[in-house]
Order: C-alpha cells, then structure tokens, then sequence
C-alpha cells in the first residue's frame, strides 16, 4: 500500500471524493498519514539505521541529535569501533568509576561506551584526535512520505493502522471526539500487532538454552 | 528544526478543532505545553550537561544579591558574602556566602591576601538532579550534613582537597566542598565538575524553540489535549482526554524505558565479580558507639 493509495482510503471512509475534497484538504490527510507514521515508528521502534560517527579530539561525550545527521534517533542499540572492528561494551559511568581511576582522561581506541540523558553518548577510551569513527546502529523516526508511491517499509498488514489514526486524528480535528476515540481505539491494536512483529522476529527459532 | 511553542499550541488548536480559540485560549495551551515540557525533563531525565564548579578563591564584591544592580559599569559580580572571619558567624544571621578577605581577583592572585577557599557555590537554575561529581577527575561522594557533623566536628572550617559534597543545609541549589578547598584550580589540577540532569532549554515567547527533538514535542501536544478535553465546561470530553492521557503516558514511558534499556545492555558475567577499585575506610564510629550496651 502505497501514500496514494492510503489518501484515498481515508477519503473514502470519510465519505469525501478524493479529487475534490470538500471538507478536509489533501494536505490535512497526509499531515495525519505522516503523524500515524510517526507514532506508530516511536512505539514500535521497527525503523534500524546505522552511521558511522567521526571521532571529534578530545570529546567523550557526542550529542546523537546532532552527530547522526538528524535528531530521528530513538534508541541507540549496539556499537562498533571502525579501527578494531570490535563492538563496544555497554557501561555506566558508575561501572568506570568502579573499574579505573580518572577514567575520563584516558585516550585511545574506544572499547565502551555510555549514555548520559537521552542523547550524550558516551565512548572510553576516547580519541585525543579527529581521525577515525565509530558506527552506531540505532532504532529512529523514518522519513515522511511525500511521493505518492511512497510506502512505508514495514508489512502491509500493520499499514491500515496509520488510516485508522488519520481518520480518528481528522475525527478529532471537527470535534467529532466519540468517531475519533473508536478510530484511536482501532489504530491501537495495529500498533500492539507491530510492536509484537518486531519484537518476536527471532524468537521462534531461538533456542531456549537458559531455563531449558 | 526544532518546534517553537506557537507552532507547537496551533498544532493543540488543530487537533481540539478550535484553531479560533474560542473554547481554549492560546494563553491555555502554552501553559500546558510549558507545563508538559517541565514534567517530561523530570520524569525522563532526558537532558543531561557536565559543568565546572572549579576549586576558588572566596572572592566576592557584594554583600546582598540585590547590589548587583548598582555595580559600576564594566564591573562584574564576583560573589556575596556576609562575613569575612569565622568568628563572626557568632554575631551574624543567614550566613552562607563567605568568609571572604578581598573583593578582586588581582588581590589574591598578587597574593596580596592569604588565600581563603570558596565553599559554598551557586547550583544551576537549570539542574534537576546532581548524577556525579568528580573532584580532579576521580569520583567524590554526596554526604549528609548529619553525617558530616558525626565525623567531623569542625568539617564547615576545615580545609584541604575536597572529598564530598553536601546540598542539605545551606538552601537549595547551594552546594558545598567539603573540606574547604585550600587552592584554586589551575589547568586540570583541582578542577570540581558536576553532571547533572536539567530541565530544557526555557521556552517563554512565541518563537522560543523547545530543545526537545521534533518527536517528543508530540507528547507535548498529548498532555496539552488531554488537558484542555478534561477540563470542565465546554469542549468537555472526558473520553478523549483518556485516550490523549494514555498517549502522553506511553511516549514518556517510551522515553524512560530508551534509557533504562542501555543499562540492561550492560555486560553481567554471572558468578563473577567486577574489578572494584577499594575506597580507604572512613573514620566512622561503630554503630551503637556511645549507647549502653547489654
């Protein structure tokens, strides 16, 4: 299912013509498309991306709303050190306070890494230059749609959940709160169906080798 | 491009269907938009800033906050302070600025004085909570101010290297070194920094910006609903204010879990025992010291 396709699902269900929209404009439905789009993104997290981050000189902490080119990231997930090809372990800074003494002040190949906030992400040892990089694999916002073939890239079926949310999101916008909660209430199960999608990809075939 | 509060409040008056303001004003809705944005760098503890608070001298050039205003012109605000020996402590009331022997910093660095530590120190407006303190890079310890007196009696007037901090005693947003640093920091020796979560960057006008990315400023828009529906009178609606409640619950638990997750990553060798480096015991006395034992 396609953008086009989806606008004119929505239009059908309002009971509005697609080419000559009397009520809501083209631009509101695909603002309301974009906005299912990007709920259901944030709770299901299915949109994984990579880059590879420039060491900057003597800088432990790097912005992730700002080092990844955009301010999409959700989760940071795993990292890995482009000169040593090896994944960098998960820390605190508790963990490195326990482990060495001015640990801050240590420079070289980075072997883990820590978040502070949301978005400081942390690497020790860090790089006392600008040569290098590490690649940060992470769960973001995808692009909105805007051609008309565009499609978002998870499976079809979970797709008539961003309808359900525009038609209740437009519901709403003309007050016709009752019409927008059952439509909200739809769009909810597709997002649970998503979330249980991305969640379970492997676990079928996974042994369970830990409780037996 | 971050969102500015208006844009975000039309995007409010959208959803609502009121884009006229006739049931909710735009006054209303930012109110609740600012309200959300303070509550979710709380309850998320999303914004996170490193900061020095360097080893100084007690210099200080005003005795009252309220001089600040009546400095000369090209003069800048060193510091208040009420006292300038500690036997006035005796005399005097509400002090916790000082002591302080000179009001410019060519006269301690001329050595024209003996040199007197700063102790107490101004917090950011902006800080939530203290995460860490480090004191010439390694770790230091929060204390009690109870705590303090049990061990050292005289730790307000002691100086040396500091070890500690308390923040329960002096106001808030006032931390103090303990003991009291006998010399300033100079280069990367003796610097004090804190890591601290703070609120967001303030958003006041129109065209502030919130320092959330784009994303999360859709919670915002969530809570504002779901304000505006519940409240009483017209426009009313108790039903879509839960669903709206609901979606602003679920994106800041999203957010708490993002950070709760990296910790979960961490490796945990079961059995095994993580390198400690060990601490000098604290002088502390046995727990029934002093009471009558049977």
């Amino acid at each position: 299912m396609n953008f086009s396709d989806m606008q004119t699902e929505v239009f059908a269900r309002l009971e509005e013509s697609s080419s000559s929209p009397r009520f809501f404009s083209l631009a509101q439905v695909k603002e309301a498309l974009n906005d299912g789009l990007e709920e259901i993104s944030d709770a299901t997290e299915w949109f994984e991306r990579n880059r590879a981050v420039p060491h900057v000189a003597d800088q432990l902490y790097y912005d992730l709303t700002t080092s990844l080119g955009s301010d999409q990231i959700l989760t940071p997930k795993h990292a890995f050190n482009n000169q040593t090809n090896r994944w960098l372990e998960f820390k605190s800074a508790r963990d490195l306070d326990n482990e060495r003494l001015e640990w801050e002040t240590v420079t070289g190949e980075e072997e883990k890494c820590l978040l502070r906030g949301l978005w400081w992400f942390g690497i020790f040892p860090h790089s006392s230059t600008a040569t290098g990089s590490f690649t940060l694999y992470y769960t973001a916002i995808p692009p909105s749609m805007v051609e008309d073939a565009d499609s978002p890239n998870f499976p079809e079926e979970y797709q008539y959940g961003l309808i359900e949310y525009a038609i209740g999101d437009l519901r709403a916008q003309e007050r016709n709160y009752d019409d927008a909660l059952r439509h909200f209430n739809e769009y909810l199960r597709y997002e649970q169906g998503l979330a249980h999608y991305v969640q379970g990809r492997v676990s079928r075939d996974r042994m369970n080798y830990f409780r037996g | 491009m971050a969102k500015t509060l208006s844009a975000v409040a039309t995007e409010v008056q959208v959803r609502l269907g009121d884009t006229a303001a006739a049931v909710w004003t735009a006054a209303e809705i930012k109110r609740y938009l600012k309200e959300a944005y303070a509550i979710i760098a709380a309850r998320t503890e999303c914004f996170w800033k490193e900061e020095a608070l360097n080893d100084a001298a007690s210099t200080a050039n005003i005795t009252q906050p309220w001089e600040e205003q009546y400095l000369p012109t090209g003069s800048t605000l060193l510091g208040v302070f009420t006292y300038t020996a500690d036997w006035e402590l005796d005399y005097i009331e509400g002090s916790v600025y000082g002591p302080t022997n000179h009001t410019a910093t060519w006269e301690i660095t001329n050595s024209y004085v003996p040199f007197i530590g700063k102790g107490a120190y101004d917090l950011p407006d902006a800080l939530i909570q203290i995460e860490r303190a480090t004191w010439d890079n390694r770790r230091i310890d929060p204390l009690f101010s109870s705590e303090l007196e049990n061990l050292d009696a005289q730790y307000h007037t002691r100086t040396g290297s500091p070890q500690g901090y308390i923040m329960d005693k002096d106001g808030l947003r006032i931390l103090r070194k303990v003991p009291v640093p006998s010399a300033s920091a100079s280069g990367s020796d003796n610097n004090f920094k804190i890591e601290y979560t703070r609120k967001g960057t303030a958003v006041s006008a129109d065209g502030d910006s919130f320092e959330l990315p784009n994303r999360y400023t859709k919670y915002l828009r969530h809570y504002a609903c779901y304000r505006c529906l519940e409240r009483e009178g017209l426009g009313q609606d108790m039903g879509l204010a839960e669903f709206y409640r609901g979606r602003y619950e679920a994106g800041v638990g999203r957010m708490f879990r993002r950070k709760q997750l990296f910790n979960q990553r961490r490796n945990v060798v079961m059995g095994g025992s993580s390198e400690r480096l060990s601490r000098p015991p604290l002088a502390r006395m046995p727990f029934h010291y002093g009471r009558v034992v049977q």
